[in-house]
């Protein structure tokens, strides 16, 4: 097969590409790169449909890139439902499609060992939020252990090519993937443990005395490490989920996340198809939208159903000086294609929001790539048992927390989109504003510490004075008002 | 809501809701209250394994009742014109050299009693059926081996409360969910309402199945029950293919559902501290996890996507409380379901229809009633078991 | 390979928009409702994508405010985790949340 869909220029990347392997899918070669995904190397080898869906039968293929969405489950070396976009590529694989159901693993054996680990601050996620919760945590003296599920540490940084905006002393005007190099490096000058490729799964509290525990699991090849993390406290920055959008034959491969699209994009250097559809003109559609162009995918056009461009107008120029087209008013009706995406038509919208019969537009593409907004990714402190709150200026349903970021739950805190999406400069000052927090609370170098959080706060306040955080101040507010009230009602 | 009403039910798990049907079927003028979503008790979380309850018991009269719950199981999608997720499945209990002695007398017991037909399987006969079961490696003898008997099964508890209280409805009985029943009314010894959080019903009629919350309840009409909240727990995996066989050790259960996933957890028999805490917690489930991955090995590479807790109700003897209570005529008893209220529930329906409609009193009823506790009673069934 | 005009909600399942609107016309109004009768966001990624469209769409269909729509419970492992590795917890630890 030939490797067609492999980004060789790029103007902002650079691809350093492992070693060649081999392995089988349903019996034919294909060649992959080591440190790619089964998924990644697939997909550059043309592989596009993943599986059958369980009732239907519909052809399925990559979505998310990220293990949550299961689109891509496959037998791998005789072990059924493997995420296979995040199942590194090996030498020799067997890698099987699976019918809706697996059938019995043939490995009898799992290698798992166990490990205890205490810290005084565990941090779930290693985006802007947590990599500055760690930073600022360890330089005051915490005891710190930061896991991330990713291989790559980073959150969304690391998919980033553009310029970010936001506060000069937050690394704005920096490209995303280069703060995240230097917040490592940082992280590096202090001592402390950092875990990737490492799922935090659930809290479970010792029973006699409440003390915080959570349960994590380490991937490594074959075998897995189970740690069960004792910490005083925990931070949890988990970022943000994906909102989908529902439409006729939304489930055909060709149709993907912006994450999804960036991280083939990337990450893995593999261009997601050759002409591509965008909804949504906020700044993830805009940006992803220029992003792609410069992995030299044609943009047909972006469509959006409001009135108005809803990111930034440094973003949209961009696309409408390379001749991308941004359509007001308008949104996807229907999608062609049997296997995957051959075509799509695009149809404009009244105030009402409903179609005006007579005005579809036939569109040439192979991808349509989804932006239409995200929300808090809270499966972490909702089963902790965090209360919660719908605030739809924090993007909808968040933990109810107070200015020091702590949820309701003493000692359980939360920072950056998983608290209320945002952007990445309030994030990395929610970060450091809860390891300062969590520092001058164990009473460490308690004046510098209060000094610390102090003048971030500061400054997160002069952020959200901006036309774009306004909103996002308001709802802040909103939740730190619902925490007094739930403490004031416990006592 | 409505003012008045001949039977009101306090419960809507697969207990309440069963009875619910069957009296609404035979135009008693029936209410149910919830104080949640129907099944958010023990049903919706349990493993809604269908077997023959006292299959193994020297009773016969118990025994038959017990069967006549699963058989009544096997009617019902066509009865009530649903899809139920009624699975039935052949059944393999495994039995270790220690106990080989006591499941041979059982063997016996059941075919005496009920007229099955049951095979003791030898080590290789039942790798031959179910060969996933790894039987070199486990101190296997045999296996007790019930098959085509349509007894055991399985069931979608959410869609089974759905489709019994859909007829119900259709027949008439009111259904007032998240609605909680917060006070019983007696006067001069007689029921005459209920208070809940959102308004008044008169009756004469109080059913109580309220499940783990089954003391609470009585305690409002001043009536104290040996019926104890107690914690179990299961874990449900991603779809497998079928596996042709439901299998059990000891008290460690697992079934398949119809759509693949395998459910399973364990009959502790401890009885924790009372408490309604239902969440997630990983200890208890050590043992099933465990004794699965050890009979059939493969499973340790499948993947868990949920594990949760559940409250049942159990009573000294473990047998459940059904009927009349002698103090407080117009309060009915239908609870202590323990870990087997799904199985039982059929039969349950059954008995409080006989009761409230026809007068009827079977012999085990007696065995249920809630007299067999107080003092000069104790040896009655002869099943007391150690009560903290 | 089937192909047609559905709207999928719910990927790992296979429940289309049309299941879920239905549903709430009959009267399943609540997040945990839709999933215990369609099984909707009880497969294998665990609701995390078709869950937060549900809740939008008993929104719209009911009128009730987005506020009083909860979300479904979140259960552990919040990531699906081999029963291999669940059993190896240490002893001690008897209760969770
Ligand atoms: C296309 C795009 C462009 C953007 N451009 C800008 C910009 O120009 N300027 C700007 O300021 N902001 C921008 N943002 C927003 C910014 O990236 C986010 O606000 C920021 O990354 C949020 O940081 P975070 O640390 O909260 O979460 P994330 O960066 O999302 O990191 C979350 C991390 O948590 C990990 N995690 C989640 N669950 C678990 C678990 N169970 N166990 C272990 N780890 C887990 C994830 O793997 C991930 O690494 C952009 C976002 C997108 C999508
Ligand atoms: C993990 C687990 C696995 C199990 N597996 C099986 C199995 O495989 N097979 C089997 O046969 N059995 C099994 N069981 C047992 C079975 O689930 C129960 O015996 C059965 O569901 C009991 O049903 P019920 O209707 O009596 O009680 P419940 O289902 O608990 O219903 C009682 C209802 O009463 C309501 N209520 C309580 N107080 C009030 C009030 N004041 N006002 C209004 N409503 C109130 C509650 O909300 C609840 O919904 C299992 C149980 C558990 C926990
Ligand atoms: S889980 Fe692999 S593509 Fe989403």
């Amino acid at each position: 097969m030939k490797e067609k869909q492999r980004i060789l220029k790029h103007p902002v990347l650079d691809f350093k590409r492992g070693r060649k392997i081999n392995f089988h899918f349903e019996r034919k070669g294909i060649t992959g790169y080591e440190n790619e995904s089964i998924a990644a190397a697939l997909f550059a080898s043309g592989v596009k449909v993943f599986r059958k869906s369980k009732r239907f039968g519909h052809p399925e293929g990559w979505f998310c890139g990220i293990g949550k969405c299961s689109s891509c489950l496959m037998r791998v070396n005789g072990i059924p439902s493997t995420r296979t976009c995040i199942t590194p590529a090996r030498e020799g694989m067997q890698v099987e499609p699976q019918s809706a159901k697996g059938m019995l693993p043939d490995k009898t054996s799992i290698q798992v060992a166990r490990k205890e680990e205490h810290v005084q601050v565990l941090i779930i996620g290693s985006g802007p939020a947590g990599l500055e919760a760690g930073i600022t945590s360890r330089k005051l003296g915490l005891t710190t252990l930061i896991i991330d599920e990713n291989p790559v540490p980073g959150g969304q940084l690391i998919k980033q090519t553009h310029k970010f905006f936001g506060s000069k002393e937050e690394y704005a005007g920096l490209r995303g993937f280069e703060i995240a190099r230097i917040m490592l490096a940082q992280l590096k000058n202090y001592k402390g443990t950092y875990l990737t490729e490492t799922s935090a799964i659930g809290y479970y509290p010792e029973e006699e005395t409440g003390k915080h525990k959570f349960l994590a699991v380490k991937k490594q090849n074959d075998s897995y490490q189970l740690l069960e993390i004792n910490a005083d406290n925990i931070i949890i920055t988990s970022g943000a989920n994906e909102n989908y959008l529902p439409f006729p034959k939304n489930y055909l491969p060709g149709i993907y996340g912006a994450g999804g699209v960036q991280t083939l994009m990337n990450v893995y250097g593999i261009k997601p198809g050759n002409r591509a559809l965008i909804i949504g003109a906020g700044n993830v559609g805009l940006i992803v939208g220029y992003q792609l162009l410069q992995a030299g995918v044609e943009v047909k056009a972006v469509v959006e159903a409001m009135t108005h461009i809803g990111g930034y107008l440094v973003h949209a120029s961009k696309l409408a000086r390379l001749g991308v087209p941004i359509l007001l008013r308008h949104t996807i009706k229907e999608v062609k294609g049997e296997e995957y995406v051959t075509g799509a038509t695009i149809i404009e919208i009244n105030e009402n929001m409903q179609p005006i019969e007579g005005t579809e537009r036939e569109m040439d593409v192979d991808l349509i790539l989804i932006a239409v907004g995200l929300s808090a990714s809270t499966k972490i402190p909702f089963q902790a048992g965090c209360e919660k709150m719908f605030v739809p200026e924090l993007g909808g349903w968040v933990p109810i927390h107070n200015e020091n970021m702590e949820t309701t739950i003493k000692g359980i805190y939360v920072a950056g989109d998983v608290s209320g999406i945002a952007e990445a400069s309030t994030a990395m000052l929610e970060g450091r504003i809860v390891g300062a927090a969590i520092a001058e609370k164990e009473a460490l170098n308690p004046e510098a510490s209060q000094r610390v959080k102090e003048s971030a706060l500061t400054e997160l306040n002069q952020l959200r004075k901006s036309s774009l955080l306004k909103a996002v101040a308001a709802g802040k507010i909103k939740c730190q008002q619902k925490w007094n009230e739930a403490k004031n009602h416990e006592q | 809501m409505k003012k008045t009403a001949e039977v009101i039910i306090i419960g809507g798990g697969i207990s309440g809701c069963t009875i619910a049907y069957n009296l609404s079927k035979e135009n008693v003028d029936t209410v149910l209250v919830e104080k949640g979503s129907l099944a958010s008790g023990a049903t919706g979380r349990s493993g809604s394994m269908i077997w023959n309850i006292w299959g193994t018991d020297p009773d016969k009269e118990l025994a038959k009742l017990g069967l006549s719950s699963t058989r009544k199981f096997a009617e019902l999608e066509e009865e009530l014109g649903y899809d139920i997720e009624y699975t039935p499945s052949d059944y393999l209990t495994i039995v270790t050299p220690e106990e080989e002695e006591h499941y041979r007398k059982a063997m016996a017991i059941t075919q005496k009693n009920l007229g099955l037909h049951i095979e003791y399987l030898k080590p290789d006969e039942i790798k031959k059926i179910a060969p996933y079961i790894d039987v070199d490696n486990n101190p296997v003898v045999g296996a007790y081996h019930l098959c085509n008997h349509r007894i055991n099964a399985g069931a979608n508890p959410f869609y089974t409360v759905e489709a019994l209280i859909t007829n119900a409805k259709r027949a008439g009985a009111k259904i007032y969910t998240d609605t909680e029943v917060t006070d019983i009314e007696v006067e001069n010894g007689k029921i005459e309402g209920i208070l809940t959080t959102k308004g008044k019903i008169k009756t004469h009629t109080v059913i109580n199945a309220a499940g783990a919350w089954s003391s609470d309840v009585a305690k409002m009409a001043g009536i104290k029950i040996p019926t104890m909240p107690y914690r179990d727990e299961a874990f449900v995996t991603e779809p497998l293919m079928h596996l042709p066989y439901l299998a059990e050790r000891g008290d460690i259960w697992w079934r398949q559902e119809k759509n693949g996933q395998i459910i399973a957890g364990e009959e502790t028999h401890i009885i924790r501290k009372p408490e309604y805490n239902a969440a997630a917690s990983l200890g208890p489930l050590q043992r099933p996890i465990h004794t699965i991955q050890q009979y059939i090995p493969q499973l340790g590479n499948v993947n868990i996507l949920r594990h949760w807790g559940g409250f049942e109700d159990v009573t000294p003897d473990k047998l459940p409380i059904v009927g009349e209570v002698d103090e407080l005529k117009g309060l009915i008893l239908a609870c202590g379901c323990d870990g087997f209220g799904f199985s039982f529930s059929q039969a349950h329906g059954k008995l409080i229809t006989d009761l409230i409609v026809r007068q009827e009193k079977s012999k085990v009823m007696e065995y249920f009633n809630l007299r067999r506790f107080a003092r000069k009673y104790r040896e009655y069934t002869g099943r007391w078991y150690d009560w903290p | 390979m089937n192909t047609n005009q559905k709207t999928i909600i719910c990927f790992c399942e296979d429940i289309t928009k049309e299941e879920i609107l239905k549903a709430i016309e009959q009267g399943y109004t609540t997040a945990n409702e839709i999933k215990r009768h369609l099984r909707a966001g009880m497969g294998e990624c665990q609701g995390r994508g078709c869950m937060p469209q549900i809740m939008k769409l008993i929104s719209q269909k009911t009128g009730k405010p987005r506020e009083e729509i909860l979300p479904p419970t979140d259960r552990a492992p919040i990531k699906p985790v081999p029963l291999g590795v669940m059993g190896k917890i240490s002893k001690g630890n008897q209760k969770g949340v």
